[in-house]
């Protein structure tokens, strides 16, 4: 049983899923996505003790787009998902985010650190060489081609595991390309111009990054090089796992919450609610 | 998988025993300092750079270089160790090389080896076969690569055609390709608004596909408008993407393996047409690798 809110963040209305009560998971989604990637942490989470809250970003899902259209930088969402933890009364929450939300989790750790408790990054990397943003630019004014969404489809199942059964990656490529492709373009644009290498060190909190062996979007050697920058930080490859970990493993609850009771420490004590001391 | 990996290739091989995609791995040779001193007399190129060890070492080289062409010379010396087509090669036919990173003495280098191609000769008992080759030191880094055909002893005086249904990009190949074509729904229904030409590039080789509304109305070298796009890949690319457990052909476009010229945003439009094609292509090389 999961709840649906609606907020006012920066003077628009945003939707946020939930579940739960307890110390708050904070679930990020993918760049064109929205809280639906998050359906089984939703659903088991909470039986963890955890309140998970799983927003969509603005002009995703069911949230307004903000006034000045779609968000092409990273550190404007991280200002939103601050709002948003101010106006939920979350004073600190374990981030969990993928892609663009695996970047954002270590941006929010990196630069509002008394507000994150721990990371879990998947599909992250400190600074993405695939693609361009000359070309994404050019996407942006194609982006009413009529193959626009099957270059989503095609584009999600290739960069879906090979250990995925075939009828639940197409499952997932068919969610994915109901999009909207000028916000999901301008937050490919925001991954791909938001540099993190200078910033990881700053980041205090223990870190769990995952990296998808078929993940084609995400170098797994650059995912370990970020790894190692951050000073609490385990680092783990999923064998035959692309780039959205929680939607193409049927036991990612399980797994994430192994790794959970590996790194956040104090669970429901007040100092839970600080961020943990570095070892080193 | 429709193409093999081959480790150890054992005995001699004619031009029916070929097959593209298999894969060969060669031993490991440790290159001296006498190899490069014997190179500098049988080249007569002695360069600072490979003789004298505080010049090279002045430029923020570890030692002196090995001759880039003594790298290609070990990969041909160990492609006879492999004694594969010792008494059956008859002619080595062109060379195209890439020199990456420098070999020092000391490096223990080994080669890995893909058949991207294999042609009868219609004239005599003989075949070309493509290959890509890929030079390794003892780190694993990359350091020549590139590729030359050879042209080999068939047994017979003309075989079926078990390995024209990997001959990417040849008109006769292409033929093949379009009787598949227009069993497929899925291509028909995805070109069921186009009126074009797709060209199709693997090498040197090169097509293309004029179509009109889902049906491929002729493959020819060239058509009178010309190909609205032309998707292009080496030979090893086009073998690698025919090869893999799946169809990645828009994770390998991403990746640099292909590119495209012409008019691109059809070629964008036509996204689920092409990895249709893409499956057309996979299915038929794998019946050609079968048969």
């Amino acid at each position: 049983m999961t709840s649906l809110s609606y907020y006012e963040i920066s003077g628009v209305t945003a939707a946020v899923e939930w579940a739960g009560a307890g110390d708050t998971l904070l679930c990020i989604h993918s760049a064109g996505q929205s809280a639906h990637q998050w359906r089984q942490v939703l659903q088991a989470l909470p039986a963890e003790g955890y309140r998970v809250i799983a927003p969509d970003l603005p002009g995703h899902g069911r949230s307004e787009l903000l006034p000045a259209g779609p968000v092409r930088t990273l550190s404007a969402y991280r200002q939103w998902l601050v709002e948003l933890m101010d106006v939920m009364n979350v004073p600190s929450a374990v981030v969990v985010g993928c892609s663009i939300g695996g970047k954002l989790a270590l941006d929010l750790a990196a630069n509002a650190p008394d507000r994150v408790a721990a990371v879990v990054a998947m599909a992250a990397d400190a600074r993405n060489r695939l693609l361009s943003v000359r070309t994404l630019e050019l996407g942006l004014e194609d982006a009413a081609s009529p193959s626009r969404s099957d270059r989503t489809y095609y584009g999600t199942l290739a960069c879906i595991g090979r250990s995925v059964d075939p009828e639940r990656a197409a499952s997932i490529a068919a969610r994915h390309r109901r999009e909207d492709p000028l916000v999901s373009t301008a937050d490919l644009i925001a991954w791909t111009e938001h540099d993190l290498r200078g910033e990881l060190a700053q980041i205090r909190c223990p870190v769990h990054l995952v990296a998808g062996e078929d993940d084609f979007w995400v170098d797994v050697r650059d995912a370990e090089w970020a790894a190692g920058q951050i000073r609490n930080c385990t680092f783990e490859v999923l064998p035959g796992i692309g780039h959205y970990p929680m939607e193409e493993l049927a036991d990612f609850p399980e797994l994430l919450a192994g790794w959970l009771s590996e790194i956040v420490i104090d669970r429901g004590s007040e100092r839970w609610m600080t961020p943990r001391q570095s070892s080193s | 998988m429709p193409l093999e990996l081959v480790d150890a290739p054992s005995g001699e091989m004619f031009f029916e025993d070929f097959r593209v995609g298999q894969r060969y791995r060669s031993q490991k040779r440790t290159v001296t300092d006498a190899d490069i001193a014997r190179f500098v007399e049988v080249s007569g190129d002695a360069a600072a750079i490979h003789v004298d060890g505080d010049y090279a070492r002045s430029l923020g080289f570890d030692g002196p270089l090995a001759h880039g062409p003594l790298g290609l010379a070990i990969v041909f010396g160990l492609l006879f160790e492999l004694g594969t087509v010792r008494s059956t090669a008859i002619a080595m036919l062109d060379l195209d090389w890439q020199f990456s990173a420098p070999i020092f003495a000391g490096d223990e280098v080994e080669f890995e080896m893909t058949i991207t191609r294999c042609r009868r000769t219609r004239s005599k008992p003989a075949g070309v076969v493509h290959r890509y080759f890929e030079l390794f030191n003892g780190a694993g880094r990359s350091v020549q690569s590139g590729t030359s055909a050879m042209m080999v002893r068939a047994r017979d005086q003309l075989d079926g055609d078990a390995q024209l249904c990997a001959d990417f990009g040849s008109v006769a190949w292409g033929k093949l390709l379009v009787e598949r074509l227009a069993a497929s729904n899925e291509f028909a229904e995805a070109m069921s608004t186009f009126d074009g030409a797709v060209g199709l590039e693997a090498g040197r080789e090169s097509l293309q596909l004029r179509i009109y509304k889902g049906q491929v109305l002729e493959c020819a070298r060239s058509t009178p408008r010309g190909a609205t796009f032309t998707v292009s890949g080496s030979e090893l690319a086009w073998v690698n993407l025919a090869a893999a457990p799946r169809n990645a052909f828009i994770a390998r476009t991403m990746a640099g393996d292909f590119s495209v010229t012409g008019d691109v945003y059809e070629y964008l439009r036509l996204t689920k047409a092409l990895v249709a094609l893409w499956d057309c292509i996979r299915e038929l090389a794998t019946e050609g690798i079968a048969r």
